[in-house]
């Protein structure tokens, strides 16, 4: 059977099960909708938060960035994962406390104010919204290369899936799809990692293949390796990092407190029974995530390798046929500059612009060919990082079976993320603006209707960010956790920890911390981008770290604010206790 | 209305955070950024150390840190609502005010 049929089978398969289980978990009030009645089992909520929290982005682009960037990826693995350290000691337990349905629900009881309410419920939008389109646009790619259908349609079809358990379900069937989809990803993510790491070192497990020798007899390990071609070939050394330390910390540190204050991700907290089971489910998360993971720099290693053991001075004509798949959706092309018929791998552009521009004609060689100006460098290929993930099971010579379930996998990790994201900002709508906001009279099956026809619009915005995608969609992702760490997680960590914070300090900290963010990331990625140095940085942080500054200044002008103003009332201060009691 | 029970579950609650961010921030940012050339002098399982811990060994001690946290919460929660409840009925039995 062909791949493309195969891959048709598992999606397909992948797709009824998902439905099947919103038939079966229907939401009947608006608890089930928003929390899924509150009942979760722990390792339950832990799985379904590992498959909301690791995103088209984890799923293809992590080991891609790695593969390219080498040590200076460490960021991401540590940052997105030491976020849950904070989440489970800082936030989680105590929001579980406090028992009620969504963030911005918090924020705007603790501080007594429909204007701090409305602050968090635009945060949350924006940074939901921003993280969609990205999501949207994985599931359309997948669609493109695996199925071949067009990538409008491959979203639709997504969207036509999540609508239907999401709308349904609510929070009840996005729980137990998410579920479902986690073991659909970690397996579909895990058999291409282990046989790759089988074939470079002889070690089933990649996160010990990375440090194992490898088996071509040269006696180095696979680190060593890598240094070793990547210096040849002009790069800067694999295990070197360029990225100065105040930098690397920023990062890491926005990423962090981002992770911790992303919307979808505390939500799935207001799911469980008790109060210890939230810090238990935290755990039971990071463990699902870590497996995942972990595994991450083996299979950026060992791609790395691939790519220039079996491209770099192969001629065209012998050129493997998972390089030619690839190069047909236009994420990997060659422009032979020198005429030799040879591919040549190096460091550097092959040519300009940047992203290769297809004239629709054919080289003698059966290569696409380009329009893009040739650069001097004597590198010809251009790969899309993204691609290194999914062409890993054909360039492991896997069985068609294992593409078909990368391609299942990776649309469960962008749906199950999507689904997420979506609800939050249903319950956002519904709950905080219409029902504690504008329109405080409506009854509870309004509101579920209300919660449901959000959900809707919200997926069809979604769809639309997908199909036109925002130039910017790469750009863009900073923002989310740039702007969580910078303005939901400081508002409710200080809500929690120090009783003297009031409304006032709130709001002109989140506004502060929200503003200075947004102004450095849009000055630096769109108003001045030739400025984008280290030379022009504040304190030398790029715009990827910013929210960590966001969120210091944040606190201060909450802190500083708020002794200059009045005690929070007495109604606080009760809440706080409640919150204080073992 | 918090009695001195409650102020005191919640100074060993901050006591375990202080104690355990500590240490997660040790090794992500000790461990991970500012020694990493320093431990990448030494090797373990054929992986420079200081790589090792920022791309493996940090993510195993987050892991254990929460679950080590939860342990350590649900013992002093324990602890804390038998102490809760027999002052309670202490309380009771003077005929006081159980606030």
């Amino acid at each position: 059977m062909s791949v493309q049929a195969l891959s048709f089978i598992v999606v397909g398969a992948s797709f009824l099960l998902y439905i099947g289980i919103a038939i079966w978990s229907r939401a009947a009030s608006t608890k089930d909708f928003y929390v899924a009645g509150g009942g979760v089992n722990p390792i339950v909520n832990g799985m379904a938060t590992a498959a909301d929290w690791m995103s088209a982005a984890s799923f293809l682009s992590l080991a891609g960035i790695m593969a390219f960037a080498g040590s200076d990826a460490s960021v991401y693995l540590m940052g997105w994962t030491g976020g849950y350290v904070l989440l489970a000691l800082l936030l989680a337990p105590y929001l579980r406390k406090f028992g009620r349905y969504t963030v911005p629900e918090f924020i705007g009881d603790r501080y007594y104010s429909n204007g701090a309410r409305v602050v968090a419920v635009i945060c949350l939008i924006f940074i939901s919204f921003t993280y969609i389109a990205g999501q949207m646009r994985g599931v359309g790619i997948v669609f493109s290369r695996f199925l071949e259908v067009e990538i409008d349609i491959g979203v639709m079809i997504g969207m036509g899936i999540v609508f239907t358990y999401a709308v349904m379900g609510g929070m009840k069937g996005i729980t137990y799809t998410q579920v479902a989809q986690y073991c659909v990803l970690i397996f579909a993510y895990s058999v291409p990692a282990v046989f790759l790491s089988i074939q470079f070192t002889g070690n089933p497990l990649p996160q010990l293949g990375l440090g194992s020798e490898l088996i071509d007899g040269s006696g180095l390990t696979v680190l060593e390796k890598l240094d070793q071609v990547t210096l040849e070939l002009g790069f800067t050394a694999y295990t070197e990092n360029s990225k100065s330390k105040i930098d690397t910390f920023a990062i890491i540190a926005a990423l962090m407190i981002g992770t911790a204050g992303l919307p979808h991700v505390i939500v799935r907290f207001f799911t469980v029974p008790k109060v210890s089971d939230a810090r238990l489910s935290a755990g039971f998360a990071l463990v699902f995530i870590v497996l995942m993971y972990t595994a991450v720099p083996g299979v950026a290693a060992f791609s790395r390798l691939n790519l220039s053991d079996s491209v770099n001075e192969t001629p065209y004509a012998e050129a493997p046929e998972w390089f030619r798949n690839w190069e047909g959706t236009g994420l990997l092309a060659w422009q032979d500059k020198n005429g030799d018929g040879v591919m040549q791998y190096r460091a550097g552009s092959a040519f300009e612009p940047k992203v290769p521009e297809f004239t629709g004609e054919q080289g003698e060689l059966g290569q696409r060919l380009l329009s893009n100006t040739p650069t001097p460098n004597a590198n010809e290929i251009y790969v899309d990082r993204d691609i290194m993930v999914m062409a890993s099971p054909e360039v492991a010579r896997l069985p068609a079976w294992v593409v078909a379930l990368m391609a299942a996998g990776a649309v469960a990790a962008a749906l199950s993320t999507a689904a997420g994201l979506l609800l939050v900002i249903s319950s956002s709508v519904s709950h905080d603006l219409l029902k504690s906001t504008w329109m405080p009279g409506i009854t509870e099956k309004q509101e579920l209707l209300c919660a449901r026809l959000a959900a809707a619009s919200a997926i069809v915005v979604a769809g639309w960010f997908g199909i036109y995608p925002p130039a910017f969609v790469a750009q863009v992702v900073a923002f989310a956790f740039g702007l969580a760490a910078a303005s939901l997680f400081p508002a409710i960590f200080l809500g929690i920890f120090f009783r003297r914070i009031n409304k006032e300090g709130a709001i002109a900290g989140m506004l502060v911390g929200l503003i200075l963010t947004f102004g450095y990331i849009v000055f630096f990625k769109f108003v001045s981008p030739e400025l984008d140095n280290s030379a022009h940085w504040w304190f030398g942080i790029s715009p990827q770290g910013i929210g960590v500054v966001g969120a210091v200044v944040n606190m201060l002008v909450a802190t500083a604010v708020s002794f200059a103003t009045t005690s929070p009332p007495a109604a606080v201060e009760s809440m706080l206790d409640q919150l204080r009691r073992p | 209305m918090t009695t001195p029970t409650d102020e005191k579950y919640w100074r060993a609650n901050i006591h375990v955070l202080v104690v355990l961010l500590s240490i997660w921030a040790l090794v992500s940012f000790g461990g991970g950024v500012f020694f990493v050339d320093t431990l990448n002098q030494y090797s373990l399982g054929g992986y420079p150390l200081g790589i090792w811990i920022s791309q493996q060994g940090a993510l195993f001690v987050y892991v254990a840190l929460i679950f080590f946290y939860h342990a350590w919460m649900s013992r002093i929660e324990r602890l804390y609502r038998q102490d809760a409840e027999s002052r309670e009925e202490t309380a009771g039995t003077d005929g006081g005010d159980a606030s």
